[in-house]
């Protein structure tokens, strides 16, 4: 009988050693976890800090040879992460642009991690907004979602991650988010002149990655406001970085902040500006010098000093940004924004950006942490991005012909992840990203 | 005849035995040693049924919530979030999504309801209403209140979600499994 006893204590310590050594192995499976994802940060650290990466040697950040027929650049191993082996391989992707000039846009990490006999991999795909040809589908695109009010019509492809929600028209092919639906009563057609009906939108994945404005807060265009960029009306109703358009101080516009008073015009002729704010009031006009094309960036609300719910864009009443009466020109506004402060654009009712009905110019806003809020009557031509674009009664947004092949400048590339996959633990000998 | 006194005498000091009372003592402290193991063996077989009940719940529940983090933490957007049920896409190694397994994860709808007696998973196409394929995913719990989530603030989409598990057992306390993961695809 003592023996039988001395058996069930034995089974019970038995018992015991294993939950406890399933509990290291628990631990061990997220240490394993967390390792292997220190290796892809370990990889868009590589390429974040490089700065440019070479058209024809897109491993040199992570090793420096030519990748393999798969694309995958060689195997980075040999550090260890909390107890831990890492190893990781990088696969960029590249887009053309115009010239010729490769862009490495975007980037997948598969990485390993192993602790104590425990693997965990994981693969990431990054993206990097530099030299990304962002309107190609869709030239109204949005993170969150698209509302379009009643009388509000979008004449252009359409794109969102989130929901749209249409009590006007969508005039164009639309897609909505994975799992993500076209609600209300509005009519949706698959070309911009509204004659086809569109049925069902697709469901599919979009990618907005963040500006980089590389070095433009500093180097920029912006000495030439009000000297070389002259104001045209009233100069006391113009303010730039504290100044008025005679030089005087201003206390209507704070650092990097532009505000055309109204009856007032300016017109841009540099390349780059670095804006904070940009506020247009009534009846004012901002134009582009002829031929330009013109790169306005505004910073994020954190380098700008500015609360959540700041609004960095804001054309008044029967405000226009536009080139110069028949002249040709082009503007791409670009928003820094912040995932942790909210930004807006507010264009009010009866402002134009691109005046020009038949609406053949290049306007771009380009601001995935904003929202864009498009009053009653305003019209805009070009192609816009935001956290969330939002048309009221009337608003109508056209696409230009040309806008299609804008890129986003190609400056030092920022990789943010887009995508995670928790690949299966086995490590198979073919793809890095098999089974994941 | 001396030696057959003395011959008497040996025979009297090899046949010495116990007294009553040695006896009395002797038996008393058997009974008390066979008693304890007794004791100890009835509480053994007792605590066994117990223990090989626990165990079992210890074993489903880390099965489990391996499984339930695994897809939290590759999710995406949650659609469902209260207490007993959970639904957010997320990327599983099916193609189409219910169907046979694959060698490549896809964005699909995954849903977990749990009550009181069991949580069941639910894969689907991401699309609201399309065919839904349901299986069993633990069973015994004591309650069907699984889910936790934290929000940043401001935020509708939980960016935590907090897995745990509570088995009812043969007396004491349940047994409980938790773990949590925060959705690395939330917000990308």
């Amino acid at each position: 009988m003592l023996l039988a006893a001395l058996a069930m204590a034995g089974v019970a310590v038995t018992t015991s050693i294993g939950g406890q050594g399933g509990a290291v192995r628990d631990q061990n499976v997220k240490t394993a976890l967390g390792v292997a994802e220190s290796g892809v940060e370990q990889g868009l650290l590589q390429y974040n800090r490089y700065g440019l990466v070479p058209d024809t040697a897109p491993c040199a950040p992570v090793g420096g040879t030519a990748p393999d027929a798969e694309g995958w650049c060689p195997e980075v191993s040999g550090t260890t992460v909390n107890g831990g082996a890492v190893s990781y391989r990088v696969k960029p992707t590249s887009t053309e642009m115009s010239g010729g000039k490769i862009a490495w846009t975007e980037m997948e990490v598969v990485s390993v991690g192993t602790l104590a006999g425990v693997t965990r991999r994981v693969d990431v795909t990054a993206s990097s907004s530099a030299g990304q040809k962002m309107f190609v589908n869709a030239t109204v695109k949005s993170k969150d979602g698209i509302n379009v009010a009643s009388n509000a019509e979008i004449h252009a492809g359409s794109a969102t991650n989130g929901d749209i929600n249409l009590e006007g028209l969508q005039c164009g092919a639309a897609t909505v988010g994975v799992g993500k639906g076209l609600n209300g009563k509005g009519g949706y057609f698959s070309d911009i002149d509204c004659g086809t009906a569109g049925g069902e939108p697709g469901e599919d994945e979009i990618d907005l990655p963040p500006v980089n404005q590389g070095g433009a807060a500093t180097e920029n265009d912006n000495y030439r406001l009000f000297s070389l960029d002259q104001i045209s009306g009233n100069k006391n109703t113009a303010c730039f970085n504290g100044l008025n358009g005679t030089g005087k101080a201003d206390k209507s516009c704070g650092a990097r902040e532009l505000v055309i008073g109204h009856n007032s015009s300016v017109t841009l002729g540099g390349g780059v500006y670095s804006f904070c704010k940009l506020r247009m009031d009534q009846n004012s006009s901002l134009y582009i010098a002829e031929g330009r094309e013109i790169l306005i960036y505004f910073d994020s609300p954190e380098a700008c000093n500015y609360s959540s719910g700041a609004t960095q864009l804001e054309l008044q009443s029967n405000t226009r940004i536009t080139p110069l009466a028949g002249k040709s020109g082009s503007a791409a506004l670009l928003f820094v924004g912040s995932p942790d402060r909210s930004t807006n654009i507010l264009l009010n009712s009866n402002t134009s950006v691109e005046e020009d009905v038949v609406c053949q110019q290049n306007f771009v806003i380009y601001a995935p942490y904003t929202d864009i809020n498009l009053d009653s009557n305003t019209w805009f031509c070009g192609a816009m991005a935001g956290k969330t674009v939002n048309l009221k009664s009337h608003a109508e947004v056209w696409t230009s012909s040309g806008v299609q092949e804008f890129f986003l400048p190609l400056v030092a590339p920022h990789y943010e992840p887009t995508r995670f996959v928790d690949c299966s633990a086995v490590v198979v000998t073919g793809s890095p990203s098999e089974g994941c | 005849m001396a030696r057959i006194r003395e011959r008497a005498g040996v025979l009297r000091r090899s046949e010495g035995g116990f007294t009553l009372i040695e006896l009395l003592v002797a038996a008393t402290m058997g009974l008390v040693v066979v008693g304890g193991a007794v004791t100890v063996f009835i509480g053994a077989i007792q605590s066994q049924s117990r223990t090989s009940t626990k165990i079992t719940a210890i074993q489903q529940g880390r099965v489990a919530v391996e499984r339930v983090t695994r897809e939290l933490r590759q999710g995406a957007d949650v659609t469902t979030a209260t207490p007993s049920q959970l639904s957010l896409i997320t990327y599983v190694k099916q193609s189409p999504c219910g169907g046979a397994a694959a060698a490549n994860a896809k964005a699909c709808r995954v849903t977990y309801a749990c009550t009181t007696a069991e949580c069941t998973r639910t894969v689907q196409e991401p699309t609201p209403g399309s065919a839904a394929t349901t299986s069993p995913l633990v069973t015994g719990l004591a309650s069907g209140d699984v889910f936790t989530y934290s929000y940043s603030s401001g935020e509708s989409q939980p960016d935590y979600i907090g897995v745990e598990l509570s088995f009812g057992t043969q007396g004491g306390g349940p047994v409980v499994i938790a773990d949590g993961t925060t959705l690395r695809n939330a917000g990308l």
